[in-house]
């Protein structure tokens, strides 16, 4: 596959995934914000506020909150993979890049159903979900992408071949402008 | 707070800032041109540029202000910190290669000069230099307004007077510019350097003296928090998910759009070092982060506890936990490396501020540079010093209203155009202007008439969503862009 051709269904895919979170926060928005969501005023200390309701208690508003950052998550893989395509699209890094997408939605999803299960251990008495995102999802997904990001730059991102091009690119401005 | 810990604290911030003078003295001659002044002549290192971008990244607002929206909203605010490793790494995976490339190729000297190579047309340069003065008025206001204020308080405690706010305006910005226009970007990065030092250690050690302010430690503070509302610990703490996500998708992708951040991609020596660069952000920002957290939630509980008085203000979080919870000498080394934070984003701002008057705007407009450059570029750097200066005493609500606007603004203006434009050939000039004046109209338009989208959902989300859409969309409608061929090849690589 050519550079334009993987570039340009990347870009496709980015403006069908745009086209639905507009679509969902759309929704969200002309819908409306509930009348007890909200942070309301602490009662003892105005400087701070409290949370106006609980999360675990509504089902349909947790898959929202799942469905909206899923989407996120696939827009950021969508234009890392636009930013690491070489000349013949993604190549050899198609597969982790699509495993570290995995890692972070798998990790945000288990977040959103860590509200629901107990399926995570409480840490310094956070909550499980808040476990998750403090000691998972901050860490676990910047820390792959860095890695894959070392790994692959001589490999793939800049080469040996992109290199050379580039020098040649240069030899032949400076030719130009000497001339 | 006492006046011999604020003598130790302001003996400490004397120090900070005679150091940034002396880095301007050193640097005044190595900058010999405009290349110099504005890109250190493309000759950083892996750890300068390194920390260079994380420290510009991590303004005063983090020192400050992040800390007291943890303590006025608890865990929703995880989410801006959460983000920026993330979007360091998209920020290089889209940037550090291609726009380090052209810099070779092409030599600009700012992010609208890349625009202009990238898209042929002087209208893109125009429209991104007056985003980005827009966005650094903003932005440089607040900085400075910061500075002042902390560096008043400072000094009265110290018992050594009752400034006016225009003499500690003038004071900061004295080094500020002495240093910005001695030496310009190169003086900047340098001081960055330890800037950004300064505010890892920083950040590490209070992280360490919060586990010791209440009982049970972490533990105990998190359970009494958690006592006293769950939901302020639950993971999107009192504002909700939906406000935690858009900050999620803004900062992440925003990154990639600040221009502070983006030119210090052209200034690195080795291309290759691109890949030593990231991690060295990434790990500088992560670590200094914990300072936003960690004070932000000892003071919550602190409070709550009963431990501490009511705060007068969310935002005296930070320096009421200094001024009672550490010792004087980390109260003193934090107090510099707030100084830091704030003076190592605002140097970035004024230098890209002054780049986009004396060399973008006359280009757009004239079709070519000012003569003797280097000189009406320090002169740009102490008009804008003196205008943004000017602008944060007497503007009233404007300065706040341009400091909300300055990240969302440049993401929403600059991520389409520059990061997803630099890497897609079929992206066109039209939807590069589209992008930029949609963003700068919707951007502006939410926060002059303070529009609350319900959910709490961030308006900077909002209009990146869109800008990049249009982007996208019209790209895709138009023809395909007819490319200079040294760009097309460049594109390829």
């Amino acid at each position: 596959m050519s550079d334009s051709d993987s570039r340009t269904r990347l870009t496709w895919l980015l403006l069908a995934l745009l086209a639905t979170l507009s679509l969902v926060l759309g929704t969200l928005i002309l819908n409306g914000a509930r009348s007890n969501w909200g942070p309301i005023d602490h009662p003892e200390f105005p400087t701070m506020q409290r949370s106006g309701w609980s999360w675990e208690t509504d089902d349909l508003l947790l898959a929202g909150v799942w469905l909206v950052g899923t989407l996120q998550i696939a827009v950021y893989l969508c234009l890392l993979g636009l930013g690491l395509a070489g000349r013949k699209g993604l190549g050899p890094l198609r597969i982790p890049l699509l495993l570290g997408g995995l890692l972070h939605a798998g990790i945000f999803a288990w977040m959103i159903l860590a509200h629901v299960f107990p399926i995570a251990p409480s840490l310094w008495s956070f909550p499980p979900p808040t476990v998750v995102m403090v000691f998972l999802l901050w860490i676990l997904p910047p820390f792959y992408f860095v890695i894959l990001y070392v790994v692959a730059f001589d490999r793939w991102i800049l080469n040996h071949e992109s290199r050379r091009r580039f020098r040649e690119l240069l030899h032949s401005r400076r030719g130009k402008g000497s001339g | 707070m006492d006046s011999s810990r604020s003598s130790v604290i302001l003996v400490f911030v004397g120090l900070y800032m005679g150091m940034c003078v002396a880095v301007g003295l050193w640097a005044l001659s190595r900058t010999r041109s405009t290349r110099d002044f504005f890109m250190a002549g493309r000759d950083l290192g892996i750890w300068v540029t390194g920390l260079a971008v994380f420290s510009s990244t991590m303004s005063g607002f983090g020192f400050v202000g992040g800390p007291g929206l943890v303590y006025r909203m608890g865990m929703t605010s995880v989410w801006m910190v959460m983000s920026i490793p993330l979007g360091y790494v998209l920020c290089f995976a889209l940037l550090a290669k291609r726009i380090r490339l052209l810099a070779e190729l092409r030599e600009p000297v700012s992010l609208p000069d890349a625009v202009a190579a990238r898209y042929g047309s002087e209208g893109c340069r125009f429209l991104a230099a007056i985003a980005i003065l827009l966005g650094v008025m903003g932005y440089l206001a607040t900085q400075i307004l910061a500075m002042a204020t902390v560096l008043r308080d400072l000094v009265a405690g110290a018992g050594l007077g009752d400034f006016s706010m225009e003499a500690c305006v003038a004071f900061s910005c004295a080094v500020l510019v002495f240093y910005c226009v001695t030496g310009g970007i190169i003086a900047s990065v340098y001081t960055d350097l330890v800037q950004g030092l300064v505010m890892v250690a920083a950040a590490v050690l209070v992280f360490l003296a919060t586990a010791n302010v209440a009982p049970g430690g972490w533990s105990g503070i998190v359970s009494s928090l958690a006592t006293d509302d769950p939901g302020s610990m639950s993971p999107w703490g009192t504002m909700g998910a939906f406000q935690g996500l858009s900050w999620y998708l803004l900062f992440i992708l925003g990154v990639s759009g600040q221009p502070h951040v983006v030119t210090k991609m052209m200034m690195n020596r080795r291309i290759e070092d691109a890949k030593y660069i990231l991690p060295v952000s990434a790990l500088g920002y992560a670590v200094s982060a914990l300072l936003w957290i960690s004070i932000g939630l000892a003071m919550r509980a602190l409070v709550i506890q009963g431990i501490h008085p009511e705060l007068p203000g969310a935002d005296s979080a930070a320096p009421q936990f200094l001024a009672h919870y550490v010792p004087p000498v980390l109260a003193g080394i934090v107090f510099a490396a707030l100084f830091a934070a704030i003076m190592s984003t605002a140097d970035g701002f004024l230098n890209i501020g002054a780049a986009a008057v004396v060399h973008d705007i006359p280009r757009a407009l004239r079709g070519r540079s000012l003569r003797d450059e280097l000189f009406w570029a320090r002169t740009a750097t102490v008009i804008i010093a003196a205008a943004a200066s000017v602008f944060a005493l007497y503007s009233g609500d404007l300065v706040a209203i341009l400091g909300a606007f300055g990240w969302g603004t440049f993401a929403a203006a600059l991520v389409p155009v520059v990061a997803v434009g630099l890497n897609w050939k079929r992206a066109t000039a039209l939807a590069a202007k589209t992008a930029i004046l949609v963003s700068l109209t919707i951007n502006f338009a939410f926060r002059l008439f303070d529009v609350q989208i319900p959910w709490g959902i961030d308006p900077g989300a909002i209009s990146l969503v869109v800008s990049l859409s249009l982007f996208v969309g019209i790209s895709l409608a138009s023809p395909p862009p007819v490319l200079d061929p040294e760009i097309d090849r460049l594109m390829d690589m």
